[in-house]
C-alpha cells in the first residue's frame, strides 16, 4: 500500500530523536506564545527564522509547524481563562469557555478543548495523508462566486452567535463589515476610511481590534465590578471530564472536526470560518441549545475541534500546491525557500521525506500537546485565582507588547486603546462584540469576492445561482436565515419592535 | 532644553564611538518594508545571514510592512545615518510616485542605494492547459478581441499591474484587469482557471512551472533562464522592446559615511558570489545583482522614467 | 428616567449606530459608486452605512417606546486610567525604552484598581514581570524594542 509506506517513511523521519526534539520545542514554544495574549505565530516564526537557518530543512519546518498549531492551541487557554481571544477562532471558544471558567469549570473547559483538538488533529493528519492531492484539486474548484456564497452563509451563521437582542447583533455585524473596509481597495487602489494615515491604508489588524474590544474592554468592565469578580473564582469544580461530559461532547467534536477539515482546505480563508460555522451548527442542532452562551460544554468542544482541524487542513493547499491560505503558511513558504526548497506540487514527489515527515510530525505534535497541556490545566486554573488587581496589569503588558509585535509599530498600541474604549461602551450598551468580529473578518473578503465574481461574469449576477456549489450555499444561507429569524420575530410580537405598525 | 542637550551629547557620543570601533560593533537593523515570508523578506534574510557570517557582526531583519512599503522606507530614511539602519526594498519603490498623490519624501531617491541583491526576470504565464501555446497566439487573440483576455495582479497599483500595463502598451492590446489581494492569490486564480494570464517575477512562478500547472510564454531579460531553457525571451517571442526586470536591493539613509556604504557594497557582492547564495537565487530563477552602488542608483532612475511613461498612458488612479 | 428615553441602552445604541453609519456614509460619497454590475470602491461602504443607519433608527425608535433597564454607572475614571496607561506605553516605548514604558504601564494601570496599595510585594512582582518581558521578548524572541529608547541616545 502506497499510503502506508509513505506514512511509514513519514514516521521514520519525524520520530528521529532530533526531529522529535524540535517538534517538542515547536509545540512548547507555540503553546507559550499562544497563551501570551496578542503575541501571534507570525511574529514568533518571523523572529525565530534565523535560528532555523542552521537546521536541517525537515527539522526546521517541523518546528515551525509545531509553533503554528501549538499557538492555536495555547490561544484557547487565554480565551477561556481571561476572555482574551488572540485570533478569530478563539473569539468563539471564549463565548462559552469563559462562561464555564466564571462558573468554576475552567478545568473542564480546558480539558474539552485539549481532547477535542487532539481528536480533530488526529483525524485531519490521516486525512492529509490519504487524500491531500485530490482535496487540493477540490479547493481549486472554489471560485469567487463560491467564496462569496460561503461568506454569506458565514454571515448568516454569525447572527446565531449573539444571544441577546437580534437588532443589536445585526447592527454589530454591519459595524464590523464597515470596520473591515478600512484600508486600500484591492480593485481600485483607493484608500478608504484611512484619513490620510499611512498605517491605516492596509486596514486594521484583527488582533488589534480583538485585544482592544475584548481585552481592554473586559479589564475596564471587571475593574468596575471588582467586588463581584473576586467572588467568582471561589468554587473550582472537577478538573477532569465526567462520563456525561464525554457523552455530551462526542457528537459536537465529530461534527466540528468534519466541518473544520472541509473548510480548512479552502485557501481563501475557509479555516477562519470553521469555528464560527461549527458553533452555529451546534447551537441549532444541540438539545442543550438554550445553554449556549451561558457555559455549554458543547459550545467549547465543537469550535475547538473545528479550529484545530481547520488549522491542520490549511497545510494541504500549502504542501500540495504551494498556495498559502494564511499569513503563517506564507511564512512557512518563505522558510522553505530560504532552505532552498521550492514549495509546490513538486515537494511531494521530490522530497517525500520532507512532506511525509511534516505530516507525521503533526500527529506526534498533537500527542505532545495533550501530554504537555493536560497537566498544565491545574496550573492555569490556579492562575485565575490570582487576585485580579495583580493579574490585570500583567494582561495589559502582554496585550501591549503582543500588539506592538504585529507590525513593530506603536501605532497599533494606540489603536488598541481606542478599541478598548469602544469595547467598554459596547459592554455598557449590551452590544455583543463576537458578531462584529466575524463581520470584520468577512467584510473585506466578501466585497472582494463579490466584485471579482461580477467582474469575471461581466456584471451578470446569475453566476451565484448558475454555479451549483454557490447556489447550494445560498439556499442553505436562506434556510438558516429563516430558522434564525422566525423564533426571534415571534418573540418580538410582545415587544415594542412589532408595535411599529 | 536640558533633555535636548542631553540628547545631542548622547548622539554625539554614540556616533563617535560608532566610528571609533570597527563597523559593525552593534546589531545592524535591516528593515524590510514588506510582511515576513514574501520574496523581499526571504532575500533580505538570506543577505542578513551572509553579512552576519562575513562581518562577524549581527544583521537583524525587522519587518515594517504597510502602505505599499512607504512606512518602512520612511522610517529608515529618517533614521540616524550611521550604517546601523538599512533598508531592503524592491522594484515597487520606483512605482510609488505614480501610485500615491503625495509621498512622505521629496527627493526622487531619498536614500543611498548600496547594492542590488537579486534581479528577477518577469515571466508571462498562462494555465498549463491553456489554448495559448505561444506569445504570438495570445497577442493575436487579444488584438482581435479587446477587453476579453483577463489578467490577474496583486491589486490596483501593484507591481504586476504596472508590468501588465507596460505589456499591453508594448503589444498594442487591451486586456481585462482582475485585481487580487497579492500576487500569490493571483497565481491561485490562474491555476484554478479564473483568469487567463499573469505577469509575475520568477520566484512566484518556479514551483508551478516545474509542476506544469502553468506555462510561461516568454521571459524578460536578454537571455533564457538557466533552469527553464525552453522559455523564449520576449525578444525571441516577437516583442523586442519589452524588458522589465524586478529587483531587490539594499539602501541606507542619506548621509551614511561613504566607507560604510562601499564596505557594504563589497560585502554584499562577496555574499552574492558565494556558492550557497548562488544556489539559493538559482532555486528561484533569480540572478545576483552584481552592480556598483551608483549602478543601482542609475537603475532606480531609469525605472522611474520608464514607469512615468507607462503611467502616463495607463488608467491607474493615484491614491 | 427621562420621559423620552425609555430604554437608554437601546437609545444610545441607536445613536451610536446611526452616528457611525452617518459618518461612514458621508465619507463614502467621496469614492466612486459604480453600478451593481461593476461596483466602484464606494458601493459597498455606502450600502453598508445605509444599513447601519437603518438599524440605528430602529434601535432609537425602540429606545423611545419600550421600557428597558437603566445604564448603571460609567466608570470614566477607571477607563481613562487604563487607556491612558496603554497609550503612554505606546508613546514611551520608542522614546524612553521598554523598561520605563513597562513600569509606567504596570503602575499606572494598577492605580485603577480599588485594591491598589503601594507595597513591596506588588513592586517585586512588577519588577519580575519587567525582567520576564525583557528576557522573553527582547533577548529570547528578539523583538525590535530597545531597553532604553531615543531619550537615552540609543
Amino acid at each position: 500500500m502506497d499510503v502506508l509506506s509513505n506514512l511509514l517513511l513519514g514516521f521514520q523521519t519525524a520520530a528521529s530523536f532530533i526531529n522529535l526534539f524540535y517538534c517538542l520545542i515547536g509545540v512548547a514554544l507555540g503553546t507559550a506564545i499562544g497563551v501570551l495574549p496578542g503575541l501571534g505565530p507570525v511574529a514568533t516564526i518571523a523572529m525565530l527564522l534565523p535560528i532555523t537557518f542552521g537546521l536541517d530543512p525537515v527539522s526546521s519546518l517541523i518546528m515551525l509547524a509545531g509553533i503554528f498549531y501549538g499557538a492555536q492551541y495555547g490561544g484557547s487557554t487565554t480565551a477561556i481563562l481571561v476572555n482574551l481571544p488572540g485570533e478569530a477562532s478563539s473569539v468563539i471558544t471564549a463565548l462559552d469557555g469563559h462562561e464555564m471558567a466564571k462558573r468554576g469549570q475552567a478545568g473542564k473547559a480546558l480539558a474539552t478543548a485539549a481532547l477535542g483538538s487532539f481528536f480533530a488533529g488526529t483525524v485531519t493528519t490521516f486525512l492529509i495523508a490519504l487524500f491531500s492531492p485530490p482535496l487540493a484539486e477540490v479547493a481549486l474548484k472554489f471560485g469567487p462566486a463560491e467564496y462569496f456564497s460561503l461568506m454569506v452563509l458565514g454571515l448568516v451563521a454569525s447572527i446565531v452567535l449573539a444571544h441577546g437582542s437580534l437588532l443589536h447583533a445585526l447592527g454589530m455585524i454591519v459595524f464590523g463589515l464597515l470596520l473591515g473596509i478600512i484600508g486600500t481597495d484591492v480593485n481600485s487602489g483607493v484608500a478608504r476610511f484611512s484619513f490620510d494615515v499611512p498605517e491605516l491604508t492596509d486596514g486594521i489588524n484583527f488582533v488589534v481590534v480583538a485585544m482592544g474590544v475584548f481585552g481592554l474592554g473586559e479589564i475596564i468592565g471587571n475593574l468596575e465590578n471588582e467586588a463581584e469578580r473576586n467572588l467568582m473564582v471561589k468554587k473550582v469544580t472537577g478538573l477532569m471530564l465526567s462520563k456525561e461530559d464525554f457523552k455530551a461532547i462526542a457528537a459536537p467534536v465529530l461534527r466540528g472536526t468534519a466541518l473544520g477539515s472541509v473548510l480548512g482546505i479552502l485557501p481563501g480563508g475557509g479555516a477562519m470560518l470553521s469555528s464560527f460555522a461549527a458553533y452555529a451548527l451546534e447551537k441549532k442542532v444541540s438539545k442543550n441549545a438554550a445553554n449556549f452562551g451561558k457555559g455549554a460544554i458543547e459550545g467549547v468542544a465543537a469550535p475547538e475541534s473545528a479550529n484545530n482541524a481547520g488549522a491542520q487542513a490549511s497545510f494541504i493547499p500549502m504542501l500540495t500546491l504551494g498556495i498559502p491560505s494564511n499569513p503563517v503558511m506564507a511564512l512557512m513558504i518563505g522558510a522553505m525557500i530560504i532552505q532552498g526548497i521550492q514549495p509546490g506540487p513538486s515537494v511531494m514527489t521530490e522530497q517525500p521525506a520532507l512532506f511525509w515527515g511534516i505530516v507525521a510530525s503533526m500527529w506526534i505534535g498533537n500527542v505532545f500537546l495533550v501530554i504537555l497541556n493536560l497537566p498544565l490545566i491545574g496550573l492555569w486554573v490556579k492562575m485565575v485565582s490570582v487576585p485580579y488587581h495583580f493579574l490585570f496589569p500583567a494582561i495589559l503588558v502582554f496585550c501591549a507588547i503582543g500588539v506592538f509585535s504585529l507590525a513593530n509599530t506603536t501605532f497599533d498600541v494606540y489603536f488598541m486603546a481606542a478599541f478598548g474604549l469602544l469595547g467598554y461602551i459596547f459592554r455598557k450598551l449590551e452590544c455583543e462584540p463576537a458578531p462584529m468580529m466575524l463581520g470584520f473578518i468577512l467584510g473585506p473578503m466578501m466585497e472582494e469576492f463579490l466584485r471579482r465574481a461580477l467582474l469575471l461574469s461581466k456584471g451578470d449576477p446569475s453566476v451565484f445561482i448558475r454555479r451549483p456549489l454557490s447556489a447550494t450555499m445560498l439556499v442553505l444561507a436562506a434556510v438558516a436565515m429563516v430558522t434564525v429569524l422566525l423564533p426571534a420575530l415571534r418573540k418580538k410580537r410582545q415587544e415594542a419592535f412589532a408595535e411599529e405598525d | 532644553m536640558c533633555i535636548r542637550l542631553l540628547i545631542v551629547i548622547c548622539t554625539l557620543v554614540s556616533l563617535s564611538s560608532a566610528f571609533a570601533a570597527e563597523y559593525p560593533d552593534k546589531p545592524v537593523r535591516l528593515v524590510v518594508s514588506w510582511a515576513p515570508g514574501g520574496a523581499v523578506d526571504v532575500i533580505a534574510r538570506k543577505v542578513a545571514q551572509k553579512l552576519s557570517e562575513q562581518t562577524k557582526g549581527t544583521f537583524v531583519v525587522e519587518n515594517k510592512p504597510g502602505a505599499t512599503g512607504t512606512i518602512g522606507t520612511q522610517q529608515v530614511i529618517r533614521s540616524a545615518p550611521d550604517g546601523y539602519t538599512l533598508l531592503a526594498l524592491d522594484n515597487t519603490f520606483a512605482l510609488l510616485p505614480f501610485v500615491f498623490k503625495k509621498l512622505p519624501w521629496e527627493q526622487e531617491v531619498p536614500f543611498i542605494p548600496i547594492a542590488v541583491a537579486a534581479l528577477q526576470p518577469v515571466v508571462i504565464l498562462v494555465k498549463g492547459d491553456s489554448p495559448y501555446k505561444d506569445l504570438a497566439s495570445l497577442v493575436n487573440y487579444a488584438k482581435a478581441n479587446p477587453d476579453t483576455v483577463t489578467y490577474g495582479t496583486g491589486g490596483a497599483g501593484s507591481a504586476p499591474h504596472f508590468s501588465a500595463e507596460a505589456f499591453q502598451q508594448a503589444a498594442g492590446v487591451k486586456l481585462m484587469h482582475v485585481p487580487y489581494k497579492g500576487a500569490g492569490e493571483a497565481m491561485t486564480g490562474l491555476i484554478s482557471g479564473q483568469i487567463d494570464m499573469v505577469l509575475l517575477s520568477t520566484p512566484s512562478a518556479v514551483s508551478q512551472l516545474k509542476a506544469n500547472r502553468v506555462r510561461a510564454l516568454a521571459t524578460s531579460g536578454n537571455k533564457r533562464l538557466a533552469s527553464f531553457p525552453n522559455i523564449p525571451t520576449f525578444a525571441e517571442a516577437g516583442m523586442p522592446g519589452f524588458g522589465i526586470t524586478n529587483w531587490v536591493g539594499i539602501a541606507a539613509p542619506l548621509g551614511t559615511p561613504k566607507e560604510i556604504v562601499s564596505r557594504l557594497n563589497v560585502e554584499i557582492r562577496k555574499a552574492l558570489d558565494s556558492s550557497d547564495m548562488k544556489d539559493f537565487l538559482g532555486g528561484m530563477s533569480a540572478e545576483a545583482g552584481n552592480l556598483e552602488a551608483d549602478g543601482f542608483l542609475r537603475l532606480i532612475k531609469e525605472e522611474n522614467a520608464r514607469w512615468a511613461q507607462v503611467a502616463k498612458h495607463a488608467d491607474i488612479e493615484k491614491q | 428616567m427621562s420621559p423620552i428615553i425609555k430604554s437608554p441602552k437601546d437609545f444610545w445604541t441607536g445613536v451610536m449606530y446611526s452616528g457611525f453609519g452617518g459618518i461612514a456614509f458621508v465619507i463614502s460619497r467621496d469614492y466612486a459608486f459604480g453600478s451593481a454590475g461593476r461596483m466602484g470602491p464606494g458601493y459597498f461602504p455606502s450600502v453598508l452605512s445605509c444599513l447601519l443607519i437603518g438599524f440605528g433608527i430602529l434601535a432609537l425608535a425602540r429606545g423611545m417606546r419600550k421600557d428597558g433597564t437603566a445604564f448603571g454607572g460609567f466608570a470614566w475614571r477607571k477607563a481613562a486610567i487604563v487607556l491612558a496607561a496603554t497609550a503612554a506605553f505606546g508613546f514611551l516605548l520608542p522614546r524612553a525604552g521598554l523598561i520605563i514604558a513597562l513600569l509606567v504601564l504596570i503602575f499606572g494601570s494598577a492605580t485603577a484598581s480599588t485594591h491598589f496599595r503601594f507595597e513591596w510585594r506588588a513592586t517585586l512582582l512588577a519588577l519580575a514581570l519587567v525582567a520576564f518581558c525583557v528576557l522573553v521578548f527582547v533577548t529570547g524572541l528578539g523583538l525590535p524594542m530597545r531597553l532604553f529608547g531615543s531619550w537615552f541616545g540609543a
